[in-house]
């Protein structure tokens, strides 16, 4: 089959690879009919997650059809289309029975690699390293879904893939996002990051019924999709954002503040934003926490910062300071899809949302390797990439 | 005021991973080895300069300063064998270590001529030794690599 594969710092092409099969009786086999890439593919494009290696298959967020199961499969059968999480989980341990399936103690056979870096390890997840599981992603023709009693959602509907697709990732991480940050009614909510979880996060922020969002970007396209959104705008390529946030709350701060950038933030030209491009061409930081840096400025007193945005190892010059004496409350985590993609998949329904707005590229799966580079320089007024396998 | 914990409620200390609850425990895709890419061209370079210790003993043997042809040839195919071995096996870990061992036959080869070697011999014997010892690093480092996979991938 075809797929994008990763083959080092800003190199991914469509190979040739074996056709997957059932490894577990617990697998699935999905033929793909739609996948997207994710912001978090180009921290894999830009050299910035360890444990990537030649021939790797990316790609978390794909939805297709069942083309077969394992023995032990019971809820699927083949034919159903369905939509894959990111996220790996088991169902079954202490934290999958709670909910956090993005924390699953089983689902990663390299949970030792893991548990080095991180202390414990996290859910394994689609096409994101070897630490994170070494699971083929979903950039391809065909992939094998374990665990698949537990993770996919069956989309019964004449709904189309992309009003579906985001199930997978970024509509459920846009939502898990503005529900860590507490909302209350009335609370002014900043988002950083028009990206497409940040566009997810401010639709999300108006549904815990948010006063005023605000949010923070420097591409007119985003923006405009943001003010689409009913949220007010700051372009940080052309305002201070400190300064622009006191004067719309008249000095309190935002009562939420959700950073929807991650770790590869582009600051001003600030001294931290240059600190931060030095140490991370050299190597000596493998983020630049700029968006975090100024949201915990900027986030009132008592206030709640929810980071949605992936971080992948050490952040240097974090004002631990500020974020203690403020009090401030932070939330953060890989989505735990399985918990919100049901309801989330209601609301679809319900016409509530069209998650299909964000779209704004749609191209076959061979030409995956351009778009990366597009998506990742946001040249062509880039938002969001769907791959059709099937189209031609 | 002390906090009640809920008699219901599991105890932080509690939680274990649970294996064999779960209905499936899916293994990768494929197989995580760090030391790969260098392996691959380790390979390479064995079988690169195995060919020229067989068919080019004597123009080896005067640019290296390792006057025996003869067991040029001989290590040139330990080093064709080498390299195929690695270049063709899914777990390249022991051809690796092979390829430490190599070099330190080839270093032996080095020193026993640098006793009896004249002066522009021994230039050269040095350079080879210098240029020995750099790849050996790399075998060392590659093996080492590869070894650390195997002990975190293995069942």
């Amino acid at each position: 089959m075809k797929a994008i594969c990763w083959h080092g710092t800003s190199d991914v092409r469509v190979d040739t690879v074996p056709d997957p099969k059932i490894a577990d009786p617990g697998d699935a086999i999905v033929r793909i009919t739609s996948t997207a890439i994710c912001g978090s593919d180009l921290h894999l494009y830009d050299g910035l997650m360890p444990t990537m290696q030649e021939g790797d298959v990316l790609g978390h967020e794909p939805m297709g059809v069942v083309e077969e199961v394992g023995k032990g499969v019971t809820k699927l059968k083949k034919g159903d289309r369905i939509v894959i999480p990111f996220t790996i989980s088991c169902g079954s341990c202490w934290f999958c029975q709670r909910q956090m399936y993005s924390l699953c103690d089983t689902s990663n056979p390299n949970a030792e690699m893991a548990r080095k870096v991180m202390g414990q390890s996290p859910a394994a997840l689609f096409g994101y390293s070897h630490m994170l599981g070494g699971f083929a992603g979903g950039q391809a023709e065909y992939l094998r879904v374990p665990y698949a009693d537990v993770g996919p959602i069956k989309i019964e509907s004449g709904l189309s893939d992309e009003q579906v697709l985001f199930l997978s990732d970024i509509f459920p991480t846009g939502y898990m996002a503005a529900e860590q940050a507490e909302i209350e009614p009335g609370d002014t909510v900043a988002v950083w990051g028009c990206g497409p979880v940040g566009q997810f996060a401010i639709r999300s922020a108006w549904m815990f019924k948010a006063g005023r969002v605000i949010a923070i970007d420097r591409i007119p396209e985003r923006l405009q999709m943001a003010r689409d959104g009913k949220a007010e705008t700051i372009d940080n390529s052309k305002q201070d954002v400190y300064d622009a946030l006191m004067e719309m709350t008249k000095g309190r701060g935002p009562d939420r503040c959700i950073d929807a950038v991650g770790a590869e933030a582009h600051g001003t030209s600030t001294l931290t934003a240059v600190y931060d491009k030095v140490k991370s061409a050299t190597m000596m930081e493998s983020e630049r926490p700029h968006v975090l840096r100024e949201a915990i400025l900027c986030c009132r007193k008592g206030g709640t910062l929810s980071i949605p945005g992936v971080y992948v190892g050490v952040s240097d010059k974090f004002p631990m300071g500020p974020l203690m004496n403020k009090a401030l409350t932070v939330k953060t985590g890989q989505t735990h899809v399985q918990k919100y993609h049901h309801l989330l998949l209601k609301r679809i329904e319900a016409g509530e949302i069209d998650p299909s707005f964000v779209v704004t590229h749609r191209r076959p799966l061979s030409e995956g390797p351009e778009l990366y580079k597009t998506f990742r320089d946001k040249k062509d007024h880039c938002i969001k990439v769907v791959l059709k396998p099937g189209m031609a | 005021m002390t906090a009640q914990l809920s008699s219901s409620e599991p105890r932080i200390m509690d939680p274990k991973p649970t294996h064999g609850g779960a209905p499936s425990h899916s293994p990768p895709d494929t197989r995580y080895v760090p030391g790969n890419s260098l392996a691959r061209f380790l390979g390479y370079f064995s079988i690169g300069l195995g060919m020229a210790e067989v068919l080019a003993p004597r123009a080896v043997a005067r640019l290296s300063g390792v006057r025996q042809a003869g067991l040029l040839q001989a290590y040139g195919v330990r080093e064709i064998v080498s390299g195929i071995g690695i270049l063709s096996s899914s777990r390249p870990t022991n051809w690796l270590w092979a390829r430490v061992l190599g070099d330190m036959l080839d270093l032996a080869a080095v020193g026993a001529n640098f006793a009896e070697a004249e002066r522009d011999q021994r230039g050269r014997l040095m350079a080879t030794a210098a240029a020995l010892v750099s790849v050996t690093a790399l075998d060392i480092v590659c093996a080492t690599q590869l070894t650390a996979a195997d002990a975190l991938t293995d069942d």
